[in-house]
């Protein structure tokens, strides 16, 4: 018998014992994958973005709007390739349920300088530019809502008391939290008489190169600093941010509550394991009698326990892959999260954890159980 | 007759390293659980102890938050007068016209900053809202540029000390006083004088108004009429309704903790399984001679029921006592619907204890039934006979 094979036969002599050991492990890889995956997510919000991309927003917070004609004087300073303005317009599409997805009013001729990334079919960019209530939508929320090309769209506002009724011109690929938004012209929305004419929420820059963008960020500021609208601006990384630290610790709760369970795991595994050295002490003196080196004998039960939390491990993270992917996280989390996809990387983290965690619950025991002399362990009585 | 529940005590004691552990990882998930739902607690009440019963808030129809909504001033007019509406000493109605805005701060000790809600009240608006209390410092003075900063704001966001002077509108504002608001949603909120604020931010409209009504009855006739009225397009609701449609900001933090919970106390299930099946296979013949001795097989069955019911609600108690140091600890943050951020402490009260302890408790009974089963189904002879 190779030594694997008899490592596993030992490791599942007990039956009920390794599996539920391995379920606990399992379920713990589970919810830790499924947490780490989160983390990294939002982490990667972060990651999408284009260094070479601004966003000029007002001072004092983003609810406060920004006049029009600032665009004219931001496009004026050297550095900037194009500049356009988003407005967030967070109205109602059906309900509150089926509105997953956010909605800017836009400029159509500059909004795809500053995002090249989104990609629309030249005649379909066409059409959306010459409608004035046209919208376009990311691929996967057109094929969530079963959206085609002419459909109308109405968006019931609850900022702004109008409600639009767009027609859908275009479906452009992009990043998944791109293909999150729809994009409709902001002139549309202007035509509605109240407070918002003459006003746009942020700016969106494209600067030329890595290096100006301090310099652009700072000469945006000075313009506007004495003005009745003062303005920050800031890397686009640095404005996701800002929504992440507005959830508050997260990173903080998740890292504490995977500690804890690790460490739970870490007791459950370390009681089995000792569980099964103290029922088989007489074997080991068996197995040293045959000539079996102590260090032979600890190798071998610690390989027994890492085997049982591995396969435990490895059960629980692709099991959490398997179950993230298949279900619409989207929907569920009112288009918070476009994905949670548990990836390979963090799968063979899982792995190393349980590996470990099977390690440093099966030595002490093993240790304890190989010290003892054959005489004593064969006269144990278990 | 029943097994002596000291019989289960000493046996736990004699395995008492594979029992500490069972317990201790019992506890631990039983604390992350408590823990977890401590925070959206938290969350929760200070949304839900948020408003009287008598006070009556209008906003625009269509806008989900006093931030979104606008009224006109002619409108606040006609409603201060509105039969049911209650009079002051003076003879004043108890109306308050006031302006939300949300400006962003930076946290203490971070570089980012979050969105903080100032609001514009008038001395009518304080005299709405007398569990808020000034405890270093001073009232703001009308006309003056000067804010009072909630005690939680303060303890988490730069610039908000007494003394210290805040950018917003057209200029610096000065922190004069910290308040308490006894737990409610305004401890996540900076107050200043509603017209210096209107005059800064050249608002001509109000963002939201607060009536106070006379007696119940009043408080469905001034919503009646506010909603039936047709010149102006708003929604009455009654104050606390308000803040508690609020709370399902707690929703993902209690999905979070439900999620954890129950997958880790499914695994915890296992380990005290594990656990107790060893202890019937150690106890083969202790259990044999006890079916010897006349003890009936259900009084077996519940003795090892009684027994992993024991060890899991010792492991609930210690997981109770381990979160307990978490209570009444600030945290923050985002409330999507009013944009800004809300602060608030971790709570565990009584009731969430005693979730955590039932919840142990099902881990013990699920863990133990199939042993305790197991144990009563032995043959005593065989048991005997095998040793």
């Amino acid at each position: 018998m190779s030594y694997s094979g008899f490592v596993w036969r030992n490791g599942t002599r007990n039956k009920r014992r390794a599996i539920l050991t391995m379920l606990s492990v399992a379920l713990a890889l589970f919810v830790l994958s499924t947490l780490v995956t989160f983390v990294k997510e939002i982490d990667r919000n972060l990651e999408e973005t284009n260094p070479l991309r601004l966003i000029t927003r007002h001072a004092v917070s983003l609810t406060n709007p920004l006049p029009v004609r600032y665009r004219a004087r931001i496009e004026s300073i050297p550095g900037v390739v194009a500049v356009t303005p988003l407005t967030w317009f967070g109205g109602i599409y059906i309900d509150e349920a089926h509105t997953d997805f956010m909605q800017f009013a836009c400029d159509a001729k500059t909004l795809f300088d500053v995002y090249p990334e989104i990609a629309l079919p030249p005649e379909q960019k066409e059409a959306f530019i010459k409608d004035r209530t046209g919208v376009i939508v990311g691929r996967r929320k057109a094929e969530k809502h079963g959206w085609k090309l002419g459909d109308k769209i109405t968006l019931k506002g609850a900022i702004y008391p109008v409600d639009l009724e767009l027609t859908l011109r275009g479906i452009f690929a992009g990043t998944p939290n791109q293909e999150a938004a729809i994009y409709f012209h902001r002139e549309y929305l202007d035509e509605f008489p109240g407070w918002w004419q003459g006003t746009v929420g942020t700016f969106w820059i494209r600067v030329d190169a890595a290096d100006s963008v301090p310099r652009v960020i700072e000469a945006i500021d000075a313009q506007f600093r004495n003005s009745d609208a003062p303005t920050r601006t800031e890397t686009e990384r640095a404005f996701n941010m800002g929504f992440v630290s507005m959830l508050g610790n997260l990173k903080g709760l998740v890292a504490a509550i995977s500690s804890v369970i690790i460490f739970t795991i870490l007791l459950v595994t370390a009681n089995t394991m000792a569980m099964s050295v103290r029922e088989r002490i007489r074997e080991i003196a068996v197995l040293k009698s045959l000539g079996f080196r102590r260090r032979q004998v600890v190798g071998l039960l610690i390989s027994e326990g890492m085997a049982i939390t591995l396969t435990g491990g490895l059960i629980g993270c692709l099991g959490a892959r398997l179950i993230w992917t298949s279900i619409d996280l989207a929907a569920f989390s009112q288009g918070f999260f476009q994905q949670l996809e548990v990836s390979w990387r963090i799968i063979s983290l899982g792995g190393l954890v349980a590996a470990l965690v099977g390690l440093l619950s099966t030595v002490i025991p093993a240790y304890h159980a190989a010290r003892l002399t054959v005489a004593e362990g064969l006269r144990h009585v278990g | 007759m029943a097994i002596p529940l000291k019989y289960n005590f000493r046996s736990l004691f004699v395995r008492r390293v594979s029992t500490a552990m069972t317990v201790l990882s019992i506890a631990l998930v039983v604390a992350v659980f408590v823990g977890v739902m401590a925070l959206a607690t938290g969350l929760e009440m200070a949304l839900v102890t948020t408003g009287d019963p008598l006070n009556v808030l209008v906003r625009r129809r269509g806008s989900d938050s006093e931030l979104s909504s606008f009224i006109s001033r002619e409108a606040f007019q006609a409603m201060r007068f509105l039969p049911g509406v209650q009079m002051n000493a003076d003879g004043a109605p108890i109306a308050s016209g006031e302006i939300v805005v949300v400006i962003n701060l930076p946290k203490r000790g971070e570089q980012k900053g979050s969105n903080v809600t100032i609001r514009g009240v008038s001395p009518v608006g304080l005299a709405l809202r007398p569990q808020l209390h000034i405890v270093e410092g001073r009232l703001f003075q009308p006309g003056l540029r000067e804010v009072i900063v909630s005690r939680r704001i303060s303890e988490r966001f730069e610039h908000t000390s007494l003394g210290d002077r805040l950018r917003f509108g057209k200029g610096e504002w000065k922190v004069v006083g910290i308040f308490d608001a006894g737990n409610t949603a305004f401890d996540s909120e900076i107050w200043t004088d509603v017209n210096q604020l209107a005059s800064d931010y050249h608002r001509e409209s109000f963002s939201s108004v607060l009536l106070r009504a006379t007696d119940e009855a009043a408080v469905k006739e001034i919503i009646n009429r506010i909603e039936n009225d047709r010149r102006y397009n708003l929604l009455a609701q009654p104050e606390v309704e308000y803040y508690e449609e609020q709370t399902k900001a707690a929703g993902p933090i209690k999905l979070l903790g439900m999620f954890i919970a129950i997958v880790m106390g499914i695994g915890a299930c296992f380990a005290a399984m594990n656990t107790m099946y060893a202890a019937v296979t150690y106890r083969t013949r202790e259990i044999a001679t006890l079916r010897v001795l006349g003890f009936k097989r259900g009084s077996i069955l519940l003795s090892f029921l009684t027994e992993s019911l024991l060890l899991a609600l010792i492991g609930g108690l210690i997981g109770c006592v381990l979160v307990l140091p978490i209570h009444g600890i600030t945290t923050g943050t985002a409330n999507w619907q009013t944009f800004s951020e809300i602060a608030f402490a971790f709570r565990i009260t009584p009731e969430l204890l005693l979730w955590g302890m039932s919840f142990a408790a099902l881990m013990g009974l699920f863990g133990g039934i199939f042993p305790a089963r197991q144990a009563a189904r032995q043959s005593p002879a065989a048991a005997l006979r095998e040793g």
